[in-house]
Formats: C-alpha cells, structure tokens, sequence
C-alpha cells in the first residue's frame, strides 16, 4: 500500500476541528458552572497545557520519526505492557467518541430534527465519517482542510454580528469568581486541550515531522484565541445568565439579527457545527481503528471500520442517558482519567524513552 | 472460471495472427497474392500492375483503397512518373534506390519490409508499391478522404478568442496545436490502440515542462488498453480514468485547440485520438470547473466576476432544489414570515407534497433537456412549446404546481449551463436529485451529509497521480491566482504546482525587470 502523506495545513485543519468540534458545544457549560465571569481565564490556561503537550508531542516525534504513537509505546515500554496501555487508551477513545457522536447528535436532533428517532440522525452524523475513515487518513486531510478553509470565518463572524449587544461590565472584576473555582473551571478544556495528542498517531504520515511542534502549537492557540473570543462574548452577552444556559453558542446566534429579513442564523451555525464535528468524528474514528488494527498488527485499517463502527453505534445509543447526566460527567467524572491518559501516557513514553535511552 | 479464461485468450490469438512479421519472398508473383488474399472480399480495394520506368519495363504493382486516397495526386505524383519517366540504371546500386531517388515526386514514402506493415499501411491510406524482383516495397501517404471543415466549436462557443474547433481528422489537430506552439519541444507521441480498428493515440506534451512521471504513467495506462476497438474518446477516457467510482471523471475533455495549448503550456498532458474532435487533458482538478477558455481574453476583473458567478451557479445548481425542499419541509422558522406567506398562498390548494412536486418538475426538466438534444432541428420549436407551455403554464392553472417551484426548477437548470465542462455538468445533473432526496428526507442534516459524502468522494480522487481537490487541498495559494478570481496574467508567475513540479517559472518579465 502506498504510503499516505498529509502536509502541515492539513494537519492544523484537521487538528482545529478536531478539538473544536464539541468544545464549541460543551465547553462553555461546563466552564460556566464554575467560573461564569472569569471564563475566558480558562481558555488561557487550555493554550498553556496544550502548548506544554505540544512539547512533548515534538519531543516524541523527533524520536521516533517513522513511528506512530502504537509502535513507539510498544517499543518502549515491551510489547505486553505497551499492549495493555494502548488497549486502555483504545476503550477510552471508544467511550468517548461514543458520547461525541451522542453530543452532536443530539444537538443536531434538537435544533433541527426534534421529531426524527436518535439513530436515524446518528446514522447522518457517522456515515460521511465512515466513508472518510474507509478511504484513508488523506482523504480526512483533505476534505478537513476543504471544510476548515470555507468555516473558519464563519464562527468569528457569528460572533462579531453580535457586537452589539456585548457588555463590558459583565466581566468586572477579573478574578472574582475565584483562583480555586477558575482552575477546577479549566480541568475540562485542559481534557480538550489533551485531544491534541491524536497527532501522534498520524507522525509518520505527516510531511514534515520536523515541524510537528509548531504544527501543534499553533493548532493550539488557534482554538485558544476562539476560545477566549468565545468565553469573553458569552460573559460579555449574557452575563450571570449564562450559568444556566444549555448551549450558550446556539443561543448566542440567535441572538443576532442585523435585518428584519433574515433573522435566523442558528441553521447556519448547526450546519458549520455539523461539517466541523464530521471532521472531528472522521479523526477519532480514524485513530480509533488505526489503533484496534495496529493492537492486532495488522497494516490494513479497513476491515476494522464496519465492525467498529457498529459497536460504536450501539454504545452511543445505551451509554449516555440525558444531557444534564452527560454533562455532569464530563464535569465531575471525565477530566480526571481523561488527563493522565491524554497528558500522562505521552509524557511518560517520553520519559522512560529518554531512561532507556533508546533510540 | 478457469475455461472461460482459457478461451478468451485462445480468441485474443486468433485476431492477434496478423501481427507475426512476414518478410517478402523471392517470388514477386507470391507477394502479390499474399497481400490480395490478405485485401481478398474488400471491394473498396484497387490494384493493378504496371509497367515502371520508362524503356525498361519492369514489373510492378499498385495497390490502393479507393475513396481514402487523392486520385489526382496518385496519377500525377506515382503512376505518371513511375511509367513515364527514366533514369541511367547504372548510376543507382538497385532499382529500388532507384525509384525511391529518382521518380517518386513525394515527400512521405516508406520503405516496407515485411509485408503485413505494407497492408497496413495500404488499409489506412497509403498506396502501395511492389516491384520485380525487389526485396523491398514502397509505401506513398496519399490521404485525401473527404472530411469536415475546422469550423466553430459547438460545445465551448466563446464570444471573444480562438474559434476554430478540432475535428475528426488527427493530423489537422495536431496542426492545429503545432501552429499555436511552433517549437521542437512540442512532442507528439503515436501509439495504435485496438486490435481490429488500430485507432491512432497520439500523445502531446512539452518537453522539459511536463513531469516524467505523469508523462509515464499516461503512457503505461494507455499501452494497458486492450481491447478490439475504440470507437470514441469517451471509451478511452473511462479506461484510463482512476475514478471508476465517482461521478466525477478525473479527465476531461475540449473541443478547443487553445485550451489544449494552454493545459500543454501547464505541463499537463494532451491525448488525441483519430476520428475524435475532442481531445483528453490529463491530469485534471477541481480547478477547471469554473475556467472557460474566454477568461483569459477578457480583462481580469470581468474574468473573476464571472468566475464567481460560476461557483455560485454550480451551488445553486447541486443545492436549490434540496435545500427548498427541506427548508419548506421541515424548516420553516428560517424563512421570514413574508416569504412563507406568500409560498404558503401559491401552495395552497396544491394536491402534492412539496418534495413529489419538485422531484417531478427536476425530472421533468431533465427529459425536456434529453429530448432537446435528441431532437431533430425541425422539431425543435415543437418541443420548446410543449415544455414551456404544457408543463409550465398549464400545470401552474391546473394547480399542479405552484409558480414558487417552477422559478426555482428554472434558476437550477439555467445555473447547470454555466458550468464550462460537460464532464462536470453531467455529474451534477444526478447530484441534484441526490440532495433532493436527501433534502425531502431528512432535512438540512441530510443534505449536509450528503455534501459531505460528495466531499469525501472527491477528496479520495487521483487524477493521474494529482491529488484532484488540488489548490484547495493540499492548500498551493500560488495556484489560487488562477481559480475563483483570475489575477492579471503578469502576476501569474509560476505554472501550477502539481503539474509542473520541475519547471515552475513561467515569465520572468515585469516592470523594472530590463535594469537587472
């Protein structure tokens, strides 16, 4: 088989939508629990532990450059142990995609399809994904940078449009809520922020893997100026209000209305949501098979997709119950295995690499 | 399995007999039989012996097929020299040199050796010359089969710039292309496909600006063609097409001689087949759906405005239908409260759902188009009647249809004919009534999916190696010069990226550039 290459742009594309999928949808819930006025802080912190994962995803890349992350734990840390972490790192990327694509699905169902059963539209959200999936990494690359060059602008505009209504004194005083609320307030975008580590799959189909750092890094600050844009309009629009608001973005859009003709731009922003979450789904399915194929050894991905894409259908219809459960998960429960899988699994490769002194 | 196999290739044996060599024997008059029992039930087929060179008398025999040869020019150029005139036998070593040096007044003659290349070259025009005693044969080209005049494209009519068109004949297209690019470099490459009808492929590029290997792998795809005949461009294209799968064909094809130019001048590859007026440009990308050959000869802002205009048409063209459809379905918050009144009025007494009645009026548009092609000329008005009047008018009075949908079946179709590649409309053509369904079924979350899916689809193509969604992804902005907007041609520096990977710059001149 050929060998699939994906160049930077392409990797910062995918990356992009990768992390902003359903942080556009979750994040700003679960940041406003607990630091509704300081929220955008929260947003720096997610840029500073994604930039310091970025550190170790160059480090890991530089060392093993024709070796994605399967091969490169097995090789340092033995096959069987390698084995075991790369299986817990398999059944936590299976749980989560399972409620990614619960979360869109949902959120697609209730803004546009209230009457349609859950898994007609989970079939509408996973199939593109699996036909992206079953053609390859590059052809994710590429319709994600196609999906990323027409969307960007459009999240930023939504916002903007919104100028109008923003007020300053919602944010004052900084640091009210609290240095205690604001850090326990950033343990979920840091869970987001850790998503950024998937690039590690992907090394050696990237282009130039001297550049994984910056490719990573500037992925990073990317989302995080998105988010503080975010955040800082929920505040500034809503105020105290956005504490209990269930998907502040969406109520957010249809708050702008620039003309008496057109008043409805939360078709608009699902439709951007959708195409995004499609590039997200399409890179969590993709190095969910990579990872379940290469756990077995072997190098073709493609018999794996229709079996673990029907499990991931039913898992995604038994394992999450409601939203206000969903979201008191990935409140309380998520974060606290997602980090020392996301961050600690690299940053311990990496350490016992530099022990063994391998090479 | 294994029989069938056999068998097939006992058959591909049988047709492939001609191609063994056989050389001329001794015997003149064994010869002669040889090639008329070879040309034997062909009445199209002339021969007759001669007595060559003045004096002497010696043997000879022509054969040629009458109606594929000028008889003008073989009376005056070969058979009035051959008898009539004489030179001194011993200044020439044989009689052949002979012939060849000193009486046949034309310019392509070929000296055949075996003689199944002499009824080839008898079968696809040329006049054949036998002479006593001699080892060798002469072959004369004297093509002058009637053929259509190089006369106005019909598919790709432009206002201003190039108007001749190619046509059926090879050699007059690659004239056509040799006038427009008068330099050596220009290389055009022949091979014969298809073992009964020996179709001439030539292969056109320009040397030191294509790159090596798509130059090899166009080649290798059409030496892998096997097959008894092709009759048209379009069988050749989808055998060396990578997009089996995908409605969208990864080559197209052009009727213009300076679009051809201009894709050789980017180091693409242009394949010519005999008898077909449109030649094949490969590779191709995403890019040429929305270039018309009139870009370049209009000003740029012109060009880029229309280009603009072009991709909007082709969304509206793969979208309209679907998305009011689904909007008017089952989103009907989005529409402002006047202009679903006003909808809601005209459909009021309406018998169908909106989705049966915009599938009707998209299918029933497509046949009207079907038919206008088929048609003859004569009956033309008759059918532009019926369509317009039957179909429109009278389903609107009949309350079958609401006048909403016919403006919006009708913006589709004029938005289908602005897409410059017949390649591309034909693929939208059958995307519209998927998103339609997608759009009557589950709404906008259906016809993203569906968006998506053709992205999919077009992201995984491979032109001949070329990553098809090229400019976009991987992201070349130099390309983009060239795509949605046209930059003033100064400022198109560099060929496209993908296709001219070794020889990049394109003009080195701009202001200021004389005091270097």
């Amino acid at each position: 088989m050929r060998k699939e290459v994906i160049d930077g742009g392409q990797l910062i594309s995918i990356m992009f939508w990768t992390i902003m999928g359903t942080a556009v949808l979750t994040l700003p819930v679960l940041i406003g629990r607990h630091a509704p006025r300081d929220a955008w802080i929260a947003a720096v912190i997610f840029i500073i532990g994604g930039l310091g994962l970025s550190l170790v995803i160059g480090a890991l890349a530089k060392k093993f450059p024709e070796k994605d992350f399967v091969s490169c734990v097995e090789n340092v840390f033995g096959i069987w142990i390698g084995k075991i972490l790369i299986a817990i790192f398999f059944i936590w990327l299976l749980h989560t995609t399972s409620f990614v694509i619960w979360q869109i699905s949902t959120f697609t169902k209730i803004s546009l399809l209230p009457r349609t059963p859950l898994l007609i539209v989970v079939l509408i959200i996973i199939i593109p994904s699996v036909y992206a999936v079953h053609n390859g990494i590059e052809s994710v690359a590429r319709s994600g940078q196609f999906i990323f060059l027409i969307t960007f602008g459009t999240l930023f505009v939504l916002f903007l449009m919104n100028m109008p209504e923003v007020n300053i004194e919602n944010l004052q005083p900084v640091f009210d809520d609290g240095f205690n609320n604001i850090i326990r307030s950033s343990l979920a975008p840091l869970a987001w922020a850790g998503e950024i580590m998937f690039i590690l799959f992907l090394v050696p189909n990237v282009k130039q893997q001297k550049k994984i750092t910056q490719y990573s890094m500037i992925t990073i600050i990317l989302i995080g100026i998105g988010g503080i844009i975010n955040e800082f309009f929920y505040t500034a629009v809503f105020g105290p209000l956005r504490q209990h608001l269930i998907s502040p973005f969406y109520t957010l859009v249809r708050y702008i209305s620039p003309s008496d003709f057109i008043g409805r731009y939360d078709v608009l922003f699902v439709s951007v949501n959708l195409a995004g979450n499609f590039v997200k789904l399409s890179v969590f399915m993709y190095i969910l098979i990579f990872s379940f194929s290469k756990l077995f050894k072997k190098q073709n991905h493609r018999p794996f997709v229709l079996p673990v894409t029907i499990a991931l259908i039913i898992l995604t219809l038994i394992s999450v119950e409601g939203s206000p459960q969903l979201t008191n998960f990935l409140d309380n429960v998520f974060p606290f295995y997602t980090l020392p899988i996301l961050y600690g699994l690299p940053s311990v490769t990496l350490l016992v690499a530099k022990l063994r002194k391998l090479k | 399995m294994s029989k069938l196999f056999r068998n097939n290739k006992k058959k591909l044996k049988e047709i492939d007999e001609s191609k063994n060599t056989n050389m001329f024997s001794k015997d003149f008059v064994e010869n002669i039989d040889y090639i008329k029992n070879k040309l034997s039930k062909c009445c199209d087929v002339e021969y007759r012996p001669i007595k060559i060179i003045n004096g002497l008398g010696i043997n000879a025999y022509i054969f040629l097929i009458n109606g594929m040869v000028d008889p003008t020019f073989v009376s005056e150029n070969i058979l009035k020299p051959l008898i009539k005139f004489e030179f001194e036998k011993d200044e020439v070593a044989s009689i052949h040199e002979g012939v060849y040096n000193h009486l046949l007044t034309v310019g392509s003659v070929d000296i055949e050796k075996d003689l199944d290349s002499l009824v080839m070259k008898i079968i696809s025009g040329g006049i054949g010359i036998l002479i006593e005693n001699e080892s060798v044969a002469f072959s004369v080209e004297a093509i002058g089969w009637k053929e259509r005049a190089v006369e106005e494209t019909a598919s790709e009519t432009v206002i201003k710039g190039m108007k001749a068109g190619f046509v059926e004949n090879i050699r007059t297209n690659t004239s056509l292309v040799r006038r427009m690019i008068k330099n050596p470099k220009l290389k055009i490459e022949k091979i014969t496909k298809g073992r009964i009808t020996n179709t001439e492929i030539n292969i056109a590029y320009i040397e030191g600006v294509v790159l090596e290997d798509l130059l090899e792998e166009v080649r290798q795809r059409i030496e892998r063609v096997d097959i008894d005949g092709i009759i048209n461009l379009g069988m050749l294209q989808e055998m060396i097409d990578d997009s089996t799968f995908s409605l969208f064909s990864t080559s197209y094809t052009t009727e213009r001689p300076d679009r051809a130019c201009s894709c050789l001048l980017e180091g693409r590859v242009v394949v010519l087949m005999d008898n077909s007026p449109f030649v094949l440009i490969a590779p191709s990308v995403i890019t040429q759906f929305i270039q018309s050959a009139e870009d370049y000869s209009t000003k740029y802002l012109t060009a880029s405005f229309a280009r603009i205009l072009r991709v909007v048409a082709l969304n509206i063209n793969l979208l309209l239908p679907g998305l009011y459809v689904a909007i008017f379905s089952y989103h009907h918050e989005m529409i402002p409260n006047k202009l679903l009144k006003a909808v809601a009025d005209a459909r009021e007494k309406l018998p169908f759902p909106i989705f049966l009645e915009m599938f009707m009026l998209v299918f029933a548009f497509e046949i009207l188009r079907e038919a206008g092609v088929r048609l003859p000329r004569a009956v033309g008005q008759a059918v532009s009647i019926v369509g317009a009047l039957v179909i429109g008018q009278a389903a609107v009075s009949a309350k079958l249809v609401s006048p909403p949908s016919i403006i919006v079946v009708a913006l589709t179709a004029i938005c289908s004919f602005t897409i410059p590649i017949t390649e591309a409309t034909n693929a939208y053509r059958l995307l519209t009534f998927i998103v339609l369904f997608a759009g009557g079924i589950l709404g906008i979350p259906g016809i993203i999916a569906v968006s998506l899916i053709i992205l999919v689809n077009i992201s995984q193509l491979r032109s001949f190696g070329v990553p098809y969604l090229s400019p976009i992804s991987p992201l070349s902005l130099s390309d983009w010069k060239d795509f949605i907007i046209r930059v003033p041609i100064q400022f198109m520096k560099k060929r496209p990226t993908q296709t001219a990977k070794s020889n990049k710059i394109r003009q080195r001149w701009w202001k200021g550039s004389d005091k270097k």
